[in-house]
């Protein structure tokens, strides 16, 4: 396999068992650069679960899980420096300011970013100038996100792990986050993302799955024009075959 | 700098940033700073008071007319403790075993003056010392400190987001641990500089402080080790902090108070009045020194002469 066919995430045969559960069962997808993948789901369907395994932090029962061609349960630091996660918190040390954070987080990371690079991160996700310097403790969730993918950003990973990004965010936040993520996409950023926001996901994803009780039900692949870029899935349409789905 | 560093030094500005971990960190350096002041002054002006009365005791002594040897004996004679320079750093078992004895013959005296008898019962808890510091109160501030170390990470979801950007879990727990001994070495500050200190004043002592030191790291490293090992495995920091409290209550309050009655039961020591009886015992298996008619008497008296080679006392 070369690196050029190598896809950013591959899942494949996935089975993840929990206290006995299965949590994940036979689970199939694959993702390549530019991507973005949104798995949508009720509660407790596995979503996390299947990031949790992307990450390494759960190991796969049966089946595998490649990212950039590496399997996370047998080699965790490598996948893990490859990739970004941002949790549903987009948690961050409220005692230090939004830079000292990305600092502090990419210095663990092993990675350098001039300060100019720094301020441009920020600035790709529009966070205020005046609020670079604040302390994090009275963020808005909103501005938490930007700071984490800023982090994302400047760790420059191929790959983007997001556990319901949106959650908890106004409207406002919630266009600037999906607008951001389609950003992201054409810079070549392979995104996987869980979460219950259909309306977002259909405008930002390259394809969107359902997942119900461990399995994958039903997925749509958006279209593409005539130069090659993706077209938003149609809400409606998406909707009404998660309904049958849901209800049969 | 390795990750573990990185995360000690994170810690460390975690810990001044927050008002109470200043506070706390403060008050830490603070009581073992002035106990060992109060510890070196209380102890200075002690030998003073000791070596005054052992000078009276001792001229009250001589100025005794001519006397014979055993009557001497009889008449007796107050001895001080003189306490060592180690003292200033704990002052060992001197609050309980007394400060004077005195010295007579055939009579097995205790020590008198002793604090613990003399006053409540919190002496017997401790006097604030810098041992008594390091040993009781720095571990609780420490746990303070401490306690949310690891578990706060958890908590907040930061721990999952390290995790997942290839931070390793022992790593975290290496500089969590390396940023509390840093706060176990500020508490040992005030003792080392004492040790320094007294090290010159009396280098004969050097030895006896370093390992006094060292007994003092290894006591407190337990203690950071303890800490951030419950932080680590406590799902909530405060659940560790409970954990921690009922650790400490139990090792520095318990356990020494049932390590003594369990000696006490398993290993019973002789009181006052068997110690006397078994002594009075033996005295009359030997003889009555008083009666120059006893034959212990008679055979100690010409075994002596004819160790001398004399034929008489007179």
């Amino acid at each position: 396999m070369t690196i050029a066919t190598t896809p950013a995430l591959l899942v494949r045969n996935l089975h993840v068992t929990r206290g006995g559960k299965d949590v994940l069962n036979n689970l199939d997808f694959q993702l390549a650069a530019g991507e973005v993948f949104a798995l949508l789901g009720g509660n407790g369907a596995g979503k996390s679960t299947t990031l949790l395994t992307c990450i390494g932090l759960l190991a796969p029962s049966r089946g595998e899980v490649r990212v950039l061609g590496r399997a996370p349960s047998e080699e965790p630091e490598a996948v893990r420096a490859s990739l970004a996660y941002l949790s549903e918190t987009a948690t961050l040390y409220e005692h230090l300011s939004a830079r000292e954070n990305l600092r502090y987080f990419l210095d663990l990371a092993g990675k350098n970013a001039s300060n100019e690079a720094l301020e441009a991160a920020l600035d790709t996700v529009g966070l205020q100038p005046a609020a670079r310097d604040q302390r994090t403790a009275r963020f808005s969730k909103g501005m938490r996100q930007k700071v984490a993918i800023a982090l994302a950003i400047l760790r420059e990973t191929p790959v983007l792990l997001l556990d319901e990004p949106t959650s908890g965010l106004d409207p406002v936040a919630v266009a600037e986050f999906n607008q951001l993520l389609i950003t992201l996409r054409q810079r070549g950023v392979a995104i996987l993302m869980v979460t219950h926001d259909l309306f977002g996901a259909c405008e930002v994803a390259t394809s969107i799955g359902l997942l119900r009780d461990g399995r994958l039900v039903s997925s749509f692949v958006a279209d593409t024009d005539a130069q090659g870029r993706h077209m938003p899935l149609d809400v409606e349409m998406v909707r009404r075959a998660f309904s049958a789905r849901t209800s049969a | 700098m390795s990750q573990a560093m990185k995360i000690a030094v994170a810690e460390w500005t975690h810990l001044l940033r927050t008002r109470l971990a200043v506070l706390t960190l403060g008050l830490l350096f603070a009581l073992v700073a002035i106990a060992a002041v109060n510890s070196s002054a209380q102890l200075r002006s002690e030998a003073a008071e000791r070596l005054q009365y052992q000078q009276q005791a001792d001229e009250t002594y001589r100025a005794q007319p001519d006397r014979h040897p055993h009557r001497m004996v009889h008449y007796g004679h107050y001895v001080f403790r003189t306490p060592t320079p180690l003292a200033v750093i704990d002052p060992g078992v001197d609050a309980f075993t007394g400060r004077s004895i005195f010295l007579e013959g055939h009579r097995r005296n205790t020590a008198a003056f002793s604090e613990a008898r003399e006053t409540s019962v919190l002496t017997r808890f401790g006097t604030v010392s810098p041992a008594f510091t390091l040993q009781v109160l720095v571990p609780l501030l420490m746990i303070l400190i401490g306690f949310s170390s690891v578990a706060r990470e958890r908590e907040r979801g930061i721990l999952l987001q390290l995790l997942a950007q290839g931070t390793r879990g022992a790593a975290l727990v290496q500089g969590k641990a390396i940023a509390l001994a840093g706060v176990a070495a500020l508490a040992l500050l005030p003792l080392f500089l004492s040790a320094v200190w007294l090290g010159i004043q009396t280098p004969g002592e050097t030895l006896p402080l370093l390992m006094l030191l060292a007994g003092h790291a290894a006591y407190l490293a337990f203690w950071v080790g303890l800490i951030v090992a419950v932080s680590a495995l406590a799902g909530r920091a405060r659940t560790a902090l409970i954990v921690l409290i009922g650790i400490w209550a139990m090792l520095t309050v318990l356990v020494p108070r049932l390590a003594t009655d369990v000696a006490a039961t398993t290993l019973p020591a002789p009181n006052q009045a068997e110690v006397d009886i078994r002594l009075q015992e033996e005295l009359r298996s030997v003889g009555d020194s008083h009666n120059i008619n006893d034959p212990g008497f008679q055979s100690f008296q010409q075994q002596v002469l004819a160790q001398y080679g004399a034929a008489s006392i007179d």
